[in-house]
């Protein structure tokens, strides 16, 4: 009862004439930094963070949340439309949502992804309301061995994902890591493999890669077939109010695996230090494993584009819970939230729900509102923004490759990214040339380098040994169900063999 | 006699018109500054702990318009703070960029042997000091710094820190050092924030999180056993927190929040700069900050602000050097 009370004021906060207008703003301006590759919603929020000194604390927690939600919706419009990812977290809705817009179903997957980013944020904001505390007292339980364990989950999700063959996906995976190597050493502090130059000590961020091997490396694969085809008209984007029922309409049929990727990503979003982009990862490579028909997926499976959305919007969500119960950032962008905080004397932590309702409770009010006005401002945007594939491919492949080159370099400020993206879409051409999935390194290099803290950091604290995993509990469980999945591919052939066998043997 | 006198007034008049001009011309010059956005280099990513900084700071000066020009802030992330370092070096005699540091300002080019150390660099403000509590769970065992050094003679306790070879973990290995304890296992995290976590999640035993990290926390979670500091934490609830050297541990060392700019750069750039400083230095919101997260705030510059940073180098070539990080 006291919890609806809160929610009432908070909807009160929320509904103000300045709250609404802050809030469209907000979206409107998320949604645009969301769809330019390489400028985040983290950086979108810390670039408008000076501006909220101008309006009351609670107005600037709205207007900060709704910049966050509309990158949550905006990042995967050109995912789709381009395979270029507009966050990290939409590098997943690639994998499906290129190919359906290749095949002039752009309206469709960008309906669905909106509706599932809907799905997403109403699971979590539900969490919010009524388990808070009790949730984020929870997510302290996972320490550097769970987390470790929740990483090998997210690859073994991804065994024998894309085309090529095990060896092929093997050998994309390790490039991936290897990559994640270069800079500074997690644990020992000490530059490797740099070759002694400043460059590599930042490290190959996956931004400018993914950048480079998805979007310029389809561009010269498209621009190629175009030239050997000349194919005069590609598949138009229908244009028109079905495709938005559409996705309504996939979203209802796939109900339950949108709103269990919801549910899964929202608990991996309040985890520390991880965010919406293994939570989408995660969510793809889950569906995938449980689908009847994964050989659906990478070829435009509307299922490919539900799963990982709901999941990141729902961690994305998930990770603001930490901060607002605990003080703790769940994901960079709480963190830049978190410096909101100090900014108007607010003290973040578990008081904040006592001492400061009407700024705690107009958030999660928000995140309501925002959510329910975002998604129909994108359905209305749908019908435009997959007319945009109709524009002629002459015109439009010049500014996606200089839409690339700014967003390699807005992320990190570095004259290296735009080398790497462009070395990247000369690879990723190559690779798929020779049929090596990208997937495979993408989720490599996203989530390589956490990996590897969280191994190293289980291992120190276990002294060494491995048997750390498996005694804790929580990561105990979660590795078993991890190695299974490895071990799945390998019982696969082997019951294939059997069974040709018997086949052969009759004969 | 007159001839004295009068070469007395000359030389004097001489002097006050010098002086005179000296005081008029910066400021004149100083109110030449800013004349374009002022960029403002951050050594961590979005939301990491110098971002949260930087950005309170920015926003400072959207509030209060301490500078008519923006303040941009651009992150360069990684090396432990080189990257940043670096690129301010190539902008040599760029008056409008500013760097926020700590202390691995000092540590990362004597750690990494970069071809540059902080000297290169033009002083403009140290706007505090942070301090280093040690932290351990509520329910800890360790009820005094005592329990926590006898126990630490007997086994490795298991701690954690921000990043490696930096501040946190050469605070536990100085501990380690003067306390002759057996070494502690240290396991690095990512930030601040990841820390605090895991001690209150009870992942490790003991971090030396900054009050404005684990602070939140206290007393629910966590408690504060001793401060490695010259004076007590001027904070409500933290008072009765001892420093080290007050339990004879002679050890106290503070993290450095402070502004330098590239090589380089004009006096009147450099004074536009300090001067904007000393503006954020007393502006209210900064000091209620200081006040709740426990920071000392200072006005050092210029020269000073050197010698200041130049001790601290002495300070960790010490410690650096006993660990064998250093040859």
């Amino acid at each position: 009862m006291e919890t609806l009370a809160n929610l009432l004021v908070g909807f009160g906060v929320a509904f103000q004439p300045l709250s609404l207008f802050m809030m469209t703003v907000g979206l409107l301006l998320g949604l645009a930094v969301g769809v330019l590759p390489g400028l985040g919603g983290t950086a979108g929020v810390a670039l408008l963070l000076p501006v909220t000194v101008l309006v009351p604390p609670e107005v600037g927690i709205i207007f900060l949340a709704a910049i966050y939600w509309g990158a949550l919706y905006g990042g995967v419009i050109t995912s789709i439309l381009f395979a270029i990812p507009g966050e990290p977290w939409s590098v997943a809705l690639i994998f499906d949502g290129y190919p359906m817009a290749k095949q002039g179903k752009a309206g469709l997957a960008l309906a669905a992804a909106f509706v599932s980013s809907f799905v997403g944020i109403m699971v979590a904001a539900v969490f919010f309301v009524t388990l808070a505390m009790p949730l984020a007292l929870f997510a302290l339980k996972f320490g550097p061995p769970e987390m470790f364990a929740i990483m090998m989950l997210a690859f073994s999700t991804f065994v024998g994902l894309g085309t090529g063959g095990a060896l092929k996906t093997l050998i994309s995976t390790s490039f991936g890591l290897l990559l994640t190597m270069a800079g500074l050493d997690v644990v020992t502090g000490s530059p490797r493999l740099t070759f002694g130059t400043m460059a590599f000590l930042s490290g190959f961020h996956f931004v400018p890669v993914t950048i480079g091997l998805f979007g310029l490396g389809e561009i010269m694969i498209d621009g190629e077939e175009r030239l050997s085809i000349e194919i005069k008209e590609v598949i138009h984007a229908k244009l028109g109010w079905e495709d938005i029922k559409g996705g309504i309409m996939a979203t209802k049929e796939h109900f339950g695996l949108t709103l269990l990727s919801a549910l899964m990503g929202f608990f991996v979003g309040i985890l520390p230090g991880t965010g919406a982009t293994p939570a989408s990862f995660l969510g793809y490579g889950i569906a995938k494993q449980y689908s009847k028909n994964p050989e659906k997926y990478g070829k435009g499976a509307i299922e490919g584009i539900l799963a990982p959305q709901a999941a990141a919007n729902a961690a994305g969500t998930g990770a603001l819970l930490p901060m607002i119960s605990l003080g703790i950032p769940g994901s960079p962008t709480a963190a830049v939230l978190l410096a909101g905080l100090y900014m108007w004397g607010l003290w973040p932590g578990p008081r904040l729900f006592l001492e400061e309702p009407v700024f705690v409770w107009g958030l999660i009010a928000s995140l309501f509102l925002s959510g329910t006005a975002c998604l129909i401002i994108c359905l209305i945007g749908t019908p435009v923004l997959a007319s945009i594939m109709r524009i002629p491919w002459g015109l439009l492949t010049p500014v996606i490759v200089i839409a690339c080159f700014i967003g390699s370099y807005v992320m990190r400020n570095l004259m290296f990214d735009v080398w790497c993206t462009l070395v990247f879409g000369g690879l990723g051409y190559v690779m798929k040339k020779l049929k090596y999935p990208l997937a495979p390194l993408a989720v490599a290099l996203v989530l390589g380098a956490m990996t590897e803290r969280f191994l190293r950091q289980s291992l120190i604290i276990g002294d060494g040994s491995f048997g750390i995993f498996f005694t804790r509990p929580i990561s105990a469980i979660f590795m078993v169900v991890a190695l299974f999945l490895f071990a799945l591919p390998a019982f696969k052939l082997i019951k294939d063999k059997m069974k040709s066998k018997d086949e052969e043997a009759p004969a | 006699m007159s001839g004295i006198r009068s070469r007395y007034s000359f030389v004097l008049i001489t002097i006050m018109v010098c002086a005179v001009l000296f005081v008029f011309g910066e400021v004149a010059e100083a109110a030449d500054w800013p004349t374009r956005p002022v960029e403002f280099v951050i050594s961590a990513g979005a939301g990491g702990g110098a971002d949260k900084y930087a950005r309170f700071l920015v926003g400072l000066n959207v509030k209060n318009k301490y500078i008519d020009e923006v303040i941009i802030p651009v992150n360069k992330p990684g090396g432990a703070g080189a990257v940043a370092m670096q690129y301010l070096l190539t902008q040599k005699g760029n008056g409008h960029m500013m760097l926020i540091t700590l202390n691995s300002f000092v540590t990362t080019p004597l750690f990494q042997k970069l071809p540059f150390t902080f000297r290169d660099f033009t002083p403009v403000f140290l706007l505090a000091l942070d301090n280093f509590p040690l932290w351990v769970q509520k329910d800890s065992k360790f009820k005094t710094f005592e329990d926590f050094l006898s126990e630490a003679r007997k086994r490795s306790i298991l701690v954690g820190g921000t990043g490696s070879k930096q501040e946190d973990e050469i605070v536990f290995r100085a501990i380690e050092k003067i306390g002759k304890t057996k070494p502690f296992k240290y396991v690095p995290f990512k930030g601040g924030g990841a820390v605090a976590k895991a001690l209150v999640g009870g992942h490790i035993e003991a971090s030396v999180n900054q009050v404005s990290e684990a602070g939140p926390f206290y007393p629910e979670f966590v408690r504060p056993l001793v401060v490695f500091q010259d004076e007590r934490l001027d904070v409500k609830g933290y008072e009765d927190t001892p420093t080290a050297k007050e339990l004879g541990f002679d050890f106290s060392y503070n993290m450095m929040r402070g502004i330098f700019a590239p090589p380089g750069i004009s006096k009147s750039e450099q004074a536009g700069l300090v001067a904007l400083f000393k503006d954020i230095s007393k502006d209210p919101d900064w000091l209620a900050f200081a006040a709740k997260t426990g920071l000392q705030p200072t006005s050092i510059t210029g020269d000073d602000l050197m010698k200041f940073v130049e001790n601290y180098e002495k300070k960790h070539i010490t410690i650096m050097k006993a660990q064998g990080w250093l040859k």
